[in-house]
């Protein structure tokens, strides 16, 4: 290679990034050229990209691997002649992956996986406008529409927006929490339970988190002279901060509606200001938390989500809240909680002793709702193909034949109300009308009605959509895991969090 | 005796043939060296200055915007981070206590496989963690450590040594937890290094000082320490270099937790650019990990040409 | 002068370096008849070799266990249970099976060898050339130029990593093979040129001046002392495709699906759903079992490149 050619070269890499980004705002304006295509019949309005080829970089969720499959025996191709590839990630890695892509202008990806708050907060200004996608009669459009109601409460605020009117992703992968319970330790341990504590130990819409640390601190008892019974609460503790941040967001939320920021929850800001963490509400939950971690097992600071769930199947903690695409796994005959021990339900309400002031007491719950986006800055072929994917991936039919090969979750409402699958939501269980029991014929299922309940209106909590969220929740989450270390105390642990939130954002 | 001999500069000067070569034209030397200038070149000059560069700006962080000066606000803002200076002070606890352990058992184990009967056997045995790539070393150990299926948890707990129930979810364990996995891939590296040192010891020096009367461990000390000094300090100085380059045990193990008690400078290095994409800010923590690294480099670099100079070891020549 | 080199036993030999005969408890003990000294040597190195094997037991039975209950813990102190869990199970091969039908492992596996095979072979050529020129040369800033090359390995991965993914981009270079082996040639390439020079240094340059007074050309002069530095190169080989192969930051970075390799691809079933450990587990053995067999198929040469190399006496 000669020097000048090296050279030249070298150039061009320090120099690509800004000519892509110029590129990129001139295009992200523009929309499809819905132009002059007219089609005979849908079906060819399906095959129009045929022959291009797309890549979606997605994480390792099972309905992306469901998706994957179906894409793998052809089920896209044979209607649409495009050939996907799918690129399946750890969330942090898929983040990275796509972040270096995108910051740098990259086409790398023509879709990409919108996890709600990690990914969209952050690279909203890189993913495309869907609007004028969803009015392209020269496009193939989704039966059951787009509209707020013909998806799980909050699933197309949630996923569709950041910081603008734009449509940045539809919602095609949801985890919300809900509170998964061992109701066969319930029953067995019901009577003297009563005997201690005076009420019954029964789960409901009702229960509040002050009768969980009761039930928690009860098994935590029983383990200390019988270790067969499990601890009591399984909380989110481990690696991924987002989690842990969920975890406390949930508490908060159900004592007086306590939000991170005081912002849109649906819009986010680019510019959230002061944190309310410090206030007198947090400090009073993350004594709550820090109580309810006492209940725990001793190594609940390594578990994440995922451990946690190990450890309830492996009969570790009676209880806890958890993302509902893990009901799946909680109903395997070989796990501890499995063959239908394991009930469902609403997160736990706040309760009065907890709440600061006269706010609402509610079922707090949250999520991560993955929408599926476009990547700006690809090229208007591709985009259009990659549009064929997006409806094709969250249209009702598809995720029917998802749901039954991988246990994925569903965003369109009408999936639930499939017959087969409202089959399959179980026994009613519990002092409410949210909890459910199996056998079902897809777990998934089972958490179908706490989730329509606790991800509706007041009980669901959908922010903050803030562009240092990875930033804020690594924050939260160190904090958190010093408190519950007993290094800080919840006062302290609260001023922290609050210091270097205000600090991270200029405040 | 011999000994002597070869702590003083030698004369048999193989290691810097300069005088042979005064007359070698040196259009030969240039297509010969080019090549691999060229390639390491384009892939260590221009990044090192792009990173320069980054760290006096913020790097662009929505598109069509161009990268801000911001003259030394990332330094500032570093050296005034205590979580900066945290990350030092753990990567220094870290490689330190490591490399303690390291030389001990790696010095132990070599003097003890030198000669022995199995020598050949317990080496090949004793080398398998370093083939094992670090990410999944990292990763094997999680669940060795796992509180639900790890058999090292297990044990721990059996014997009654692991009171706290955790290891990796304890500020206080999970640090040394990764030493161990240090220690166990990389053990055998300054064994190795080490027992090639001892094999240079000549064995009639080794008899000698057996026949004197000394007991192994004064001889040990006598004879064979000195001349291995400098393999120790070269194994230690590429312990260190590996543990700023290498973070895989890091991330497959804690990913710098619990409550930011494994948070080495590197991995918050990588947190801030690869999480956060402050690339800026990232930069210039990389260039100060960047410069105490060569001057590490430059000690062993020196050490090296030190025993160079002083001339090959002619340890076979009878 | 040392003409000797040439016939350094433990070049020739099979040996890891000759010594003399005679066992550990013949040259430790010695003269103590401390026969308490021998075992007490005997039960440590028992221990450490249970230190170094455990894990790799426990990651072989693992990747061979049927997903559910064979992964449960007896309860705490219950060893006979332990005993029974770890050594009786009926193995599968379900998690291979998998590995290789649903995950692309047969590609990950070929995309392993190419970029740390490539990277190797590179490293070799520049390297040698590049050491020979280093070890023979005689001009200013020798030595400055000679730190520069192994400071360039030094550099900390993190560190050069988000330049080196814009300048990828820019030469298309990003989720290719080809520039996973540019990748890993920035540090193996310094490596090699590090021990090699070391190899070139201890062969005597009478044989090449000899030669070339015959009138063969300094290429050729090369040419004729490559064969003396072999079980160098076979080391430095060796050790280079040791060290790509087990890389992870680069390839995670700049890999991409094409160019996947097998670190990256075992870390990456570990997700947001759950975390099957006997599938990574077996994935595991299978990224670490080849590096296992050539450590064992070149143990003396791996001595030697790092003692010659690092180490040189």
């Amino acid at each position: 290679m000669t020097s000048s050619n090296l050279s030249r070269r070298l150039i061009l890499g320090g120099g690509l990034a800004a000519g892509a980004a110029a590129l990129l705002s001139a295009c992200s304006d523009e929309g499809p050229s819905a132009a002059s295509r007219t089609f005979a019949n849908d079906a060819e309005r399906w095959m129009q990209a045929k022959g291009t080829k797309l890549t979606f970089i997605t994480e390792n969720t099972p309905p992306s691997t469901g998706i994957k499959q179906l894409v793998d025996r052809g089920d896209f191709k044979k209607l649409t002649g495009i050939d996907v590839e799918i690129l399946q990630f750890d969330l942090p890695v898929m983040l990275q992956k796509a972040e270096l892509d995108l910051r740098s202008g990259g086409t790398a990806y023509d879709l990409l996986y919108g996890q709600d708050k990690p990914v969209t907060s952050v690279l909203a200004d890189y993913f495309e406008d869907l609007r004028p996608y969803t009015k392209d009669t020269s496009l193939p459009q989704a039966e059951q529409g787009y509209a707020e109601d013909s998806w799980y409460p909050n699933y197309l605020a949630v996923a569709g927006y950041a910081y603008s009117d734009r449509l940045i992703t539809l919602p095609y992968d949801a985890a919300d929490s809900v509170f998964c319970y061992r109701r066969d330790l319930f029953e067995k341990y019901g009577k003297q339970f009563e005997d201690q504590y005076g009420y019954a130990m029964k789960y409901g819409p009702e229960t509040t988190y002050k009768n969980v640390l009761d039930f928690g601190t009860f098994f935590k008892k029983l383990h200390e002279q019988d270790s067969t019974v499990p601890y009591g609460m399984g909380l989110h503790l481990g690696q991924f901060a987002w989690t842990t941040q969920l975890d406390i967001q949930r508490l908060l939320y159900a004592h007086g509606q306590w939000r991170d920021f005081d912002i849109d929850d649906i819009q986010g800001a680019k510019d959230p200001g002061p944190t309310k963490w410090g206030d007198e509400q947090s400090v009073l939950g993350l004594e709550l938390y820090k109580k309810l971690f006492d209940t725990s097992t001793p190594d609940a600071l390594s578990l994440g989500t995922v451990e946690v769930a190990d450890a309830y199947n492996a009969g570790k903690v009676a209880m806890l809240s958890q993302f509902h695409e893990f009901a799946a796994s909680f109903e395997d005959d070989a796990n501890q909680g499995g063959g239908t021990k394991t009930a469902y339900d609403v997160c736990p309400k706040g309760d009065p002793e907890y709440l600061v002031g006269s706010g609402k007491l509610v079922n707090g719950t949250n999520c991560g709702i993955a929408g599926i986006g476009i990547n700006a800055a690809a090229s208007e072929e591709q985009k259009r193909a990659a549009w064929l994917f997006v409806v094709w991936s969250t249209q009702v039919e598809t995720q029917k034949e998802n749901l039954a090969i991988s246990g994925g979750a569903p965003t369109r409402v009408a999936v639930g109300e499939d017959p087969k699958i409202k089959a399959a939501q179980g026994k009613p269980y519990g002092t409410g009308d949210t909890g459910r029991i199996g056998p079902s014929d897809f777990p998934n299922a089972l958490t179908f009605p706490a989730v329509t309940v606790g991800m509706g209106s007041p009980n669901a909590v959908l922010g903050p959509k803030i562009p240092k969220f990875n930033q804020y929740v690594t924050i939260v989450g160190n904090e958190v895991q010093k408190m519950c270390a007993g290094q800080t105390s919840p006062e302290a642990c609260a001023k922290a969090i609050q210091t270097q939130t205000d600090q991270l954002h200029g405040v | 005796m011999a000994l002597l001999d070869r702590a003083s500069p030698d004369v048999h000067d193989v290691g810097n043939p300069p005088l042979a070569n005064r007359q070698q034209p040196r259009r030969y030397l240039i297509p010969l060296i080019l090549p691999a200038v060229a390639v390491l070149a384009l892939l260590s000059i221009y990044p090192l200055a792009w990173l320069i560069y980054m760290s006096f700006h913020q790097v662009a962080l929505a598109p069509g915007a161009p990268d801000t000066f911001v003259g030394t606000a990332n330094w500032t803002r570093m050296f005034g981070n205590p979580q900066y200076w945290e990350g030092w002070r753990l990567l220094a606890l870290y490689s330190g206590v490591s490399m303690v352990l390291e030389v001990g058992l790696g010095t132990l184990l070599a003097v003890l496989l030198n000669r022995s009967k199995h020598e050949k056997l317990l080496i090949t045995v004793f080398l398998m963690p370093m083939m094992v790539a670090p990410v999944v070393a990292g990763l094997l150990w999680q669940y060795l450590y796992n509180g639900t299926f790890g058999w090292y948890f297990w044990v721990l707990r059996s014997l009654g040594l692991l009171d706290g129930g955790t290891i990796l979810g304890s500020s206080d364990h999970a640090l040394w937890a990764i030493v161990l996995v240090d220690v166990w891939e990389w053990t055998p590296l300054v064994a190795l290094i080490v027992l090639s040192g001892l094999k240079l010891v000549p064995k009639d020096q080794m008899e000698a000082s057996w026949m004197d009367g000394a007991g192994p461990v004064r001889s040990f000390f006598q004879v064979a320490l000195p001349s291995i000094k400098a393999s120790l300090i070269i194994a230690v100085l590429l312990r260190f270099m590996d543990n700023i380059r290498i973070i895989d045990h890091f991330i497959a193990l804690t990913g710098g937790g619990p409550a930011n008690s494994t948070k080495v400078l590197p991995l918050y290095l990588y947190e801030q650019s690869f999480s956060f994409f402050e690339l800026g800010y990232g930069s210039s923590i990389a260039l100060t990990l960047l410069l105490v690294t060569i001057i590490v480099g430059k000690l062993v670099v020196g050490v090296f040409e030190t025993r160079e100079a002083k001339g090959p070891m002619s340890e076979e020549e009878v | 002068m040392s003409s000797s080199v040439l016939t350094r036993p433990d070049i020739d030999d099979d040996d890891v370096v000759a010594g003399p005969s005679g066992n550990a408890e013949d040259q430790v003990v010695r003269g103590r008849g401390a026969r308490l000294t021998g075992y007490a040597i005997s039960f440590f190195l028992g221990i450490y070799a249970l230190f170094t094997l455990a894990p790799f037991f426990v990651m072989f039975t693992a990747a061979f266990k049927a997903t559910g209950s064979s992964f449960d813990l007896p309860a705490e102190g219950d060893w006979l249970g332990a005993l029974k869990k770890l050594f009786v199970f009926t193995p599968t091969l379900e998690h291979f099976t998998k590995l290789f039908s649903e995950s692309n492992f047969e590609r990950y596996f070929l995309n392993s060898a190419l970029a740390a095979g490539g990277s190797a072979v590179i490293s070799i050529v520049l390297g040698t050339t590049a050491a020979y020129a280093i070890s023979r040369g005689r001009f200013r800033g020798r030595s400055d130029l000679y730190f520069w090359i192994i400071s360039t390995r030094m550099a900390p991965v993190v560190a050069v990593t988000v330049p080196l993914y814009a300048t990828f981009r820019a030469l298309g270079l990003l989720g290719t093979i080809p520039g996973l082996i540019l990748a890993y040639t920035v540090f193996n390439l310094p490596f090699a040129i590090w021990i090699l020079k070391g190899f070139f240094d201890s062969v005597p340059y009478d044989i090449e001046e000899a030669y070339m007074v015959d009138g063969h050309s300094r290429w050729q002069a090369l040419w004729k002392i490559v064969p003396l530095v072999v079980p160098g190169l076979a080391a430095v080989l060796v050790l280079c495709v040791l060290l790509a192969w087990n890389d992870f930051i680069f390839a995670a970075v700049m890999g991409g699906e094409q160019a996947k390799t097998l670190p990256v691809a075992t870390q990456g079933l570990k997700s947001a759903s759950g975390i099957d450990w006997g599938q990574i587990m077996a994935a595991g053995l299978v990224t670490v079992a080849p590096m296992l067999l050539l450590g064992i198929v070149i143990r003396k040469y791996m001595v030697q490149g790092l003692t010659m190399g690092a180490v040189k006496q």
